[in-house]
Order: structure tokens, then sequence, then C-alpha cells
């Protein structure tokens, strides 16, 4: 027992013992009667106090689970019991002491809490001992087992503390204070443990309903911040409204949420139920205290003594002013996953320690779930959203391309979208000038006045500038840190240039430059499409979209290209057509290349043109058209003939006829010496050979308008057009005259042979004793062969087979000569060797030619059948004999018309009747095949022999047949003539009719 | 090998030809011919060794190089004539105006290179 309560029942036993003793009886008596009526009295009281009780216990079990009004309810009983109007009540929380209802005098106090750590007091007392307290006097108590918490300014003389007790657990005290001593005693002490008691009973009951209900709020909570996250798309809201609800409901001491910056990765504060605590200006890094810890490890992490936790920073970015950070004893930090990876951090702070149970843990990490799927949710739904703009930039683009009517006003609408679309700060497109192999401006974006100037006449040939060349050549996009000097202005961080080509079909038709706007976020982004224009998929939707717009705009380009080029292919085709209708329309060849030569200025622009012809027998070159060559020019020109070896060295040997040059369109820089330079008004010029059907007709100059102007492409290929009508031109011009002069030779050549066919004889002459028949057949319109019947005196008959050398009008030119002078020759001849030896003389004086002609001479006499006669270098005649034999008529004697000094010799043979004699030219034996096997003397002399019996005539018939049957359609390059002679048969011989003086004659010739 | 060639020798110069001596080789003969004889080369062997078939144009190209070599102080042989060349060549009397070896090789030394 403690010495206090001793002293006390001391005390009560010290009160009873006084009374007279005389009156002993009495006061017996009276004692007994006042013990019989204190006993009543004491009843009555009891019962009272127990209905008091049993009142008191009733309303409080009766009373509502509310712990503040179960307190007040059971102060108000309290004091019924002890009617005291001082009185308190108190819960322990962990090393807190919190009075929760509180009277003084009456008087309602304000709750308050004191830290029992540093010290613990008369109710830490009572906690640890688990037994109540009875202070009947403090002035009068020298041995208090603690030293009172609370001094007030009244302080009590006497003071009861009773222990409420739920389980083992000292939860509360339930105290009542009285400014005068002894002013309570046991019973007070009996009847408020029994009221202390059933208090414990009730606020346990309060608590664990307490608990359930802030559960099922927790639970509601997640709910609705779950309900409202998901309907909310703005994440700053969500998190503002997630750690609002979240300190709140649950009476946390602070709420935060902390994301991921990529860029610099650490951990910023995003939001605070703290609404004066700086956002993004806190931040950790991702090694950095207990956040830190929570990222790299990826799990909740609880710290319910936070300060003693080794990972426990101070925070940085914390205003100095600000000591909310101070006050935190527990941190419970989870983590956000979106997506399998760390997106931030949950962070909740608590004053107290060991907040953190299981049952914390588990709300807290659904509550950051829901946050990870308003987070995935939102990021989706953004991603949509890009995604839809990408599709509406698309169609912008298409749309900008569609309803341009140039090529121009589309460079210029798609890039006025540029800036809109990407927020591309300066841009532009570059179109390839396929003819001019160079880049021009197209359009640009986001440029001074002055720099729009200085591009709207820029030009970029290849070796300028080398990212350009590379881009061009390559095909693929690249980035530069360089800057083109026409582009000046430049945006302020520096970003590098991008060049993408504008492909289609293989080739470059353009450039797109513009810096890439990728760093800089536009200020009406939100913080998350902020942070998402830094992701890989953002910068995947922007190249997309970028190059998507390069697709197109090479499309567009291409198309309009096309446009155009297909308008001016139809306008130089019309022109073509035109030079090519003056052409056939025309028929003087000055005119047409005088209309030609108009036509090339117009259609290619340059200065002057000039169409030289040249003159192949004389190798030389006269201007025959010229335009835009001034007066003093075309009277140069008009005397002007340059020789081939002068036109070789203008044009450095390439233009010139030569077998290895005849190369159509081609073209080649001209040397212009002064006096040229005069005519054509320009030191620079070309040239263009002129070449049709094979053939090699002249030059084209063209005089260029200016130094550098470059004659490529489409005015290059109206050039080779023009150039291949000049020439045309000129062969058909050529080919006319050379028609017409075959036409004439035609002509002459007819005549020719008319008057050569005039000269072999017609129809064969009847010659006494004998047959003769002949045929004569030219290889081409005039023949080198001849043959000649002559009547000579006393009815002798010349014959005469003859050859010229080769073919044409000179050797029937030849062979009216050498008949003339034969027949003049063997009229006052007898003597075929004599009349041979005077021809050859008269051949050789009389002409010059380099022909000569092989004679077959022979004399008949048909009174002695006897046949004389000498050669001229000609095939021995064949005489086939009635008896079977052939034999030929051989002598010697050269051609004539080679040798003055030619010798020939007379030969005589005696024919026997039937006796046939077949004269003949090299055509007949030389007659070919297809196989150019030659017909031959064996076919000849067998065709003859079989034959020989029959008239002359029909022999004729027989060998030519067999020639030509022999030849077949193979061509025949020799004329053909034949001669028959056939002595009568003995029975068919004539008397001469002529006087025999004649016939002597011929004997003396003989 | 070409159709006619040339070769140079001390004496003169030796043109050999192939083929048949008609429309289709003569006019190459001719220009090859003219041209020695206008570069001052009026001494010449023709070889006939290739040569099947002779017709009247050929003839006439050999007699007109022989008139321009006579007018030019020089001469012409022949070799390698076939029978058939032989035959046109007595029958035509050419065989008075040329100088005809049988063979290649003799021509060559008595012609070309033996200075007697």
């Amino acid at each position: 027992m403690l010495p206090l309560l001793s002293q006390q029942q001391a005390t009560i036993s010290g009160a009873a013992a006084y009374a007279p003793a005389f009156v002993l009886l009495l006061a017996l008596n009276a004692w007994v009667l006042w013990r019989r009526y204190r006993s009543r009295r004491a009843l009555l009281e009891r019962v009272a106090d127990l209905e008091e009780l049993a009142e008191a216990g009733s309303a409080i079990v009766a009373a509502q689970l509310d712990i503040a009004a179960l307190s007040d309810l059971i102060v108000e009983q309290a004091d019924r019991i002890l009617a005291t109007r001082t009185f308190q009540l108190g819960f322990f929380d962990g090393p807190y002491y919190h009075i929760q209802s509180w009277m003084i005098n009456g008087r309602s106090q304000p709750s308050q809490t004191f830290d029992l750590r540093d010290h613990s007091g008369l109710v830490g007392w009572v906690r640890e001992n688990r037994t109540h307290l009875l202070i009947p006097d403090f002035f009068q108590e020298q041995n208090l087992p603690a030293r009172p918490r609370f001094i007030s300014d009244v302080p009590p003389r006497s003071a009861i503390y009773i222990p409420l007790m739920a389980a083992d657990e000292v939860v509360g005290i339930l105290a009542a204070q009285s400014s005068e001593p002894n002013h309570f005693n046991e019973t007070h002490v009996r009847l408020l443990t029994i009221l202390a008691n059933q208090a414990a009973a009730a606020i346990t009951n309060g608590r664990l309903f307490l608990q359930t209900r802030q559960r099922a709020a927790q639970v509601e909570l997640i709910g609705t911040i779950t309900h409202q996250i998901s309907a909310v798309d703005n994440l700053e809201e969500v998190f503002l409204r997630v750690v609002q609800l979240t300190q709140e409901t649950f009476g946390f001491y602070q709420v935060n949420i902390f994301t991921r910056e990529t860029q610099q990765s650490k951990l910023v504060l995003r939001a605070s139920s703290n609404p004066t605590l700086p956002l993004d200006q806190i931040a950790f890094s991702f090694d950095q205290g207990l956040i830190g810890a929570a990222v790299s490890l990826q799990k909740t992490l609880v710290a319910n003594h936070a300060r003693q936790d080794a990972r426990f920073v101070t925070r940085i970015g914390v205003p100095q002013a600000d000591d909310s950070w101070a006050s935190v004893n527990a941190a419970f930090i989870t983590p956000l996953v979106v997506n399998q990876g760390v997106w931030g951090v949950l962070e909740v702070l608590s004053t107290a320690e060991d907040v953190f149970g299981p049952q914390e843990q588990e709300v807290l990490e659904t509550l950051a779930a829901s946050i990870s799927i308003a987070i995935h949710k939102a990021q989706q739904l953004l991603q949509q959203r890009l995604q839809a703009w990408v599709t509406t930039a698309r169609l912008q683009v298409a749309e900008a391309i569609a309803r341009s009517g140039d090529l121009e006003e589309m460079v210029d609408n798609v890039t006025c979208l540029l800036p809109v679309l990407l927020g591309i700060p300066q841009g532009g497109v570059l179109i390839w000038d396929a003819d001019q192999q160079l880049y021009r401006a197209g359009s640009i974006c986001g440029a001074d006045e002055a720099t729009s100037q200085r591009f709207a006449e820029l030009t970029l040939p290849i070796g300028r500038w080398g990212a350009l060349d590379a881009v061009h050549v390559g095909q693929v996009a690249l980035q530069t840190q360089q800057r083109p000097p026409w582009l000046t202005k430049r945006p302020t961080n520096h970003p590098p240039l991008h060049l993408l080509p504008l492909l289609f079909d293989g080739w470059a038709r353009g450039i797109l430059f513009l810096y890439d706007p990728t760093e800089q976020a536009h200020p009406q982004h939100t913080r998350l499409e902020r942070d998402y224009l830094h992701t890989p998929e953002m910068r995947y939707l922007r190249q997309e979209l970028l190059q998507d717009i390069a697709t197109q705009l090479s499309l567009g380009i291409e198309r309009t290209q096309l446009r155009v080029a297909q308008q001016e292919e139809a306008w130089v085709n019309t022109a073509l057509l035109q030079v090519a209708d003056a052409v056939n329309s025309l028929i003087d060849l000055n005119e047409i290349l005088g209309t030609v030569v108009r036509f090339i200025p117009m259609l290619v622009g340059v200065r002057s043109s000039l169409v030289l012809v040249w003159d192949e027998t004389h190798d030389l070159f006269r201007p025959v058209a010229s335009y835009g060559v001034n007066e003093m020019g075309q009277g140069l020109l008009h005397t002007l003939e340059l020789s081939g070896a002068e036109m070789r060295r203008l044009t450095h040997d390439s233009t010139v006829p030569d077998d290895t040059r005849h190369k159509e369109m081609t073209q080649y820089v001209l040397k212009v010496p002064h006096w040229l330079e005069q005519v054509m008004g320009t030191a620079e010029a070309r040239s263009l050979p002129l070449h049709a059907q094979g053939r090699f007709v002249g030059i084209m100059l063209v005089g260029l308008a200016q130094h550098d102007q470059q004659l490529s492409g489409r005015r290059l290929s109206i050039l080779f057009g023009i150039a291949q009508q000049a020439a045309t031109a000129v062969v058909n011009n050529q080919l006319y005259a050379e028609a017409a002069d075959r036409e004439k030779l035609e002509q002459e050549l007819n005549i020719a042979r008319k008057i050569q066919t005039s000269l072999i004889p017609h129809g064969s002459p009847t010659i006494r004793n004998c047959q003769v028949a002949s045929f004569w057949q030219a290889a081409r319109q005039v023949s080198g062969d001849f043959y000649d019947f002559m009547p000579l005196r006393d009815e002798e008959w010349a014959i005469i087979i003859a050859d010229v050398a080769d073919k044409g009008v000179p050797a029937a030119l030849f062979m009216a000569v050498s008949r003339t002078i034969l027949r003049a020759v063997v009229n006052n001849r007898s003597d075929p060797a004599d009349a041979l030896r005077r021809a050859n003389e008269l051949i050789l004086g009389d002409s010059d030619s380099d022909l000569f002609v092989t004679v077959f001479l022979a004399i008949w006499n048909p009174n002695t059948q006897v046949l004389r006669y000498a050669s001229g270098g000609h095939n021995p005649p064949l005489l086939f004999h009635a008896t079977g034999q052939v034999s030929e008529l051989q002598t010697r004697g050269m051609a004539l018309g080679v040798l003055e000094t030619a010798q020939y010799e007379t030969r005589r043979v005696q024919l026997q009747p039937d006796d046939v004699v077949l004269f003949y030219t090299d055509g007949v034996t030389e007659a070919i095949n297809e196989d150019v096997d030659e017909f031959g003397m064996k076919r000849l002399e067998t065709a003859v022999h079989e034959t020989r019996h029959r008239p002359v005539a029909e022999i004729v018939d027989v060998v030519t047949s067999a020639v030509s049957e022999h030849a077949g359609t193979a061509a025949q390059f020799d004329d053909i003539t034949l001669v028959v002679l056939k002595c009568a048969p003995e029975q068919t011989w004539l008397a001469s009719p002529t006087p025999v003086g004649n016939a002597k004659g011929i004997t003396q010739h003989v | 090998m070409p159709d006619v060639w040339q070769e140079r020798y001390p004496r003169g110069v030796l043109v050999g030809l192939q083929g048949r001596l008609d429309h289709t080789l003569t006019p190459q003969l001719e220009v090859v011919l003219r041209t020695l004889l206008e570069q001052g080369h009026p001494h010449l062997l023709i070889d006939l060794s290739a040569v099947t078939y002779m017709n009247s144009s050929g003839l006439r190209v050999l007699v007109t190089t022989w008139r321009k070599s006579q007018k030019a102080g020089g001469e012409i042989a022949l070799c390698g004539l076939n029978d058939r060349l032989l035959h046109l060549f007595a029958t035509v009397g050419f065989d008075e105006l040329f100088t005809l070896f049988p063979t290649h090789d003799q021509a060559v030394e008595e012609w070309l290179v033996s200075s007697g």
C-alpha cells in the first residue's frame, strides 16, 4: 500500500473518537440513533450514489460513439458524483497526452496536448503504475510521486486521478481537483473508478468505431479520388486534388507528389498539400534521400522513425522561413509506376512517429496505383491528341498543296504551315533547277525582310554549300551547325539546321531546311506535353510529320513541275512542228534554212544562229542562212567560205566530218575568232553538227545570249530537234538534186542506149553460102560489147565481135568510136591483121582514154567458104566441125587501144558444109549462177554441139536459154554477145551472082 | 589481212591482193595503185597469187597503171598468175605488156631487191 492511503485511513479513524462518558448511554443511544440515522443516510446516500452511478453508466453506455461528446458526458457525470467544478479527461497518444475535455471551476477549457517525453508528470505516474492517486491536500503533501505537469494560476488543494483502463492499457486519465483540502475520499475513488471503467469501455468502443469509420472514409476517399482523377484529364489538377483530399481525409501532416524530370534525371515537386511550398524547385536526384531510394528500389519505403533513418535528408529548396519540415517524424514514400517505369513518387509525411501501419500502407499504395493509372490514361490521351494533331497537320499540308496553282504558291503555302504546325522558328524550301543544275529559292518563313529579299535572289550551284551538296548527292537528311551566309537570323538557343531532301523517283527535287525546334516548348503546352516533347515517341511523331511534309512536298513539286514540263513540251512540240512544217512546205533550201534559223533564238533564247552547209567536193563550208546577225556581219557572210581545215580549227576538230565523229545529239564549244564574234554578236558560241540519214551536211552555230548561258536539258533538246530538221532539209535537198541528176543521167543513158542499139545490126543479113544469127544483151543500160556484119566487095562479109573493157557510158562511147574506126578500116583493107593494126593506131591516136577493146575480125568468102581472121586480144571463137570435133580459131594479137606497136596476125580456115563458128564475148562463159559457178566453156560447147545441125537462130536460142537457165536469178555483171555463123550445106550452095572478076579480087586479097 | 596490201622494198613497192579482181576488188586496187603512182612509185610488183579471177575491169586497171608507170619511167611486173589468168593474159595479149614472174619470192628478189 501507498503511505498516502494509510495516512488517509488514520485521519478517518481519528474523526470518530469523541463522546462524554456520562451521557455515554444517552450518547450511545443517540449514537445508535445517529448511527442508525447515519446508516440510514449512508444507505440512502449510497443508494443515491448507486442510482447516480447507474444513471451515469447508462448515460455513458447510451452515449454516442463520438469521443469528444463522450468525454464531455463523462466529465458531466463525474461532476454530479463529486460535486467539483474542476475536471479533466485526457487520452494518451504515444508520447503525448491530449486533454480532450477540460473544465476549470465549471468553465470549459480548450483541448491541449502535452509532450510527456521530457516530463511525464502525475498523469505519467498513473499511466505507468496503472492505479489511482488520491491527493487530500497538495499543501500538506510532501511526498508527491511526481511533479505536476501543469501548474495553473489557481493551484488545487486536493485532487484525484483515476486511470481509464482498457484491457491492460491505460488509455487515459479521469481527474478531479478541488480548491479545498480533503475534498475527496475513498468513496469518491470507488465511485469514480466505477465510472472510469465504464468510461474506458465506452471510449474503447468509440475508438474502435472511429477507426472503422476512418477506414470506411479512407476506402471512400480512394473511391472518390479514383473517380475524380479519372474525370480530370489535366494531370496538374489531378495531382493537386490527390494531395489535398489525402491530407484532409487522413489527417496527415503533408502529402506531396514528385515526378521525374527525364532531361535532368531528378525528381521535382509537382503538387503539395502545403500551398506555400514552391513547386518545381524542391528536387531530389535519384540517389538522394528517401525519395531517391524509393525510386531506385522501385518499392514503397516506410520510415516510421524518419529522423533515425540514415537516408533521411534535409529537404532542398524549402524556403528558410518554412519550418514545416522540422516537425516531420515519419515518412511514407511509394513510387508511381507507369508502363513499368517509375514516373514519380507519392510522399506522405507525419509529425507523429509510428503512424504508418500495414493498413496505411495498403491504402496509400492503392491510392498510388490509382494515380499511376491516371497518369497512364493522361499519357494515352495526350498521345491520341498528338496523333490527331499529326493527322490534322498532314491534312493541312495536303490541302495547302492541293489548292496551290503553281509551284511558287505551293511552296509558299507549305512553308507558311511550318511555324504553325511544328513551331519551327525559321525554315524554307530550295528548288532544284535541273536545266541549270543549281538550287533556287523556293520560299522562306520566319525570316526578316532583308533575309527574305536576299533569299529570293538566291541561287546555289553544286559546290557552293557542302551540306547542301551532301544532301543532294547522298539523298539523306542531315543536320549542320554551320549557318549559310544568307540566313542571318538564328533562334536563340542555337538549334542545328536540318536539311531534308525532297526526293522523287530517285533524285532530289528540292531541299527543306529548318531549325529544329524540338528543344523549344510552346508556352501553351501543358506540363505533361512539355515533358512529352522530349520522349522518343514524340520525337518520332515529329520526325514522321516532318518526313511526311517532305514527301508530300516532293510529290507536289514533281506534279507541278511535270505539269509545267508538259505545257512546255507541248509548246516545244508545237514550235518544232512549225519548224517541221516550214521544212516540209518550203521547197527552196535557202528559204527553209532561213525559216529554221529564225526559230532558234525564239525557241532557245540564244542571240544568233548560223547554218553553214558543207560542200563535200571542195571541202568548204558556206553560210546559207543566218539570224541575229548585223548588217556588217551579213556582208561578211556573203562572201564567206571556210575550208574544212579552218572549220576544224574553230571547232577543235570536233564537228568536221570524220567517220568517228558522226555523232548526233552533240554540241561543241566553239573557239570564236574576232571576225566571227563580230558576226554573231557574242564570243560564246556552240556548234552542232548537222547529220541526217547518215550524212554529215554542215554545221549549225548558235551565239549565246550571255557569257555563262547554259544550254542544257530542254533548250538543248529543242536545239537538237532544230538541227535535225535543218540537216534533214539539207539532205533532202541534196537527195532531190541527186535524184534530178540521176533522172537526167537516166535520160541521157536512154538516149545513149538508143544510139548504141541503132549501131548494132538489126536482124541477120543474108550472106551467101552461110547463115548468121546473133544475140546482144547489155548488163546495164549501155553496153561495152558490140558486133557487126559488114558487106565488103565481092560478096565478102566482115564479121566483127568486140568487147570494150569496163561498162557504162565511157565504155559505150568507146564502143561507138571503135565501131566507127573498125568500119572505116575494114572497108579499105582486105587483110584482117592489117585492119586491126590500123584500127589500133587510130584508136590510140583518137582518145586519151584508159579503155581498150578486144576485137575479133573475120572475113567470110562465100565462094571458097574460107574464113580469114585476126584477133585483137579477143576470146578465140569456137569452130564446131560438122564431124563433131571442136576447135578454136586461135591467133595472137593484143587488145586494141593499148600499145601502138602491137602486132596482129591473119589466119585462115576452110569451112566445110554445116560447120558452125561461134563468136562470143566473155559475158557468155563467165555468166555466174547464185553459187558463183560460171557457165564455162564446157556448157557452151555442149549446148552448141548438141544443136549444131539445127538452124543458126535455134543454136543462138539454145545457147542463150542455157545461159539464162544457168544464171537463174543471179545478177549478171557482164554484157553478153553471141554471133553464130553456119556454113551452108553443100546442096544449097549458090554460085556467085557477081562477076568472076570480083571473086578473083577476093582471092587476090587473100 | 586486208584485200589489198602494200610492202615497200628498196626498188619499189609490192602490192598484194586477194580475191576476185572484178567489180568487188577493182575500185580498191585502182585507188591504191593510183595513189602509189601519184606518190612517185612507178616501179611496182603486183602479186596476183591470191587472185582467183580477173575480168576486163581488172585488166583495165592494170593497163591504166601500166600506162602511167610507162610515162613516169617505171615498169610493172606481175607474179603468181594462175593458169586461168595466164590464159587470159595470153588471150588479150597483155603478157607482152608486163614482166611476169611465176612466184612471189622470185619476183621480189629480182624486181624489187636486186639492183640489176
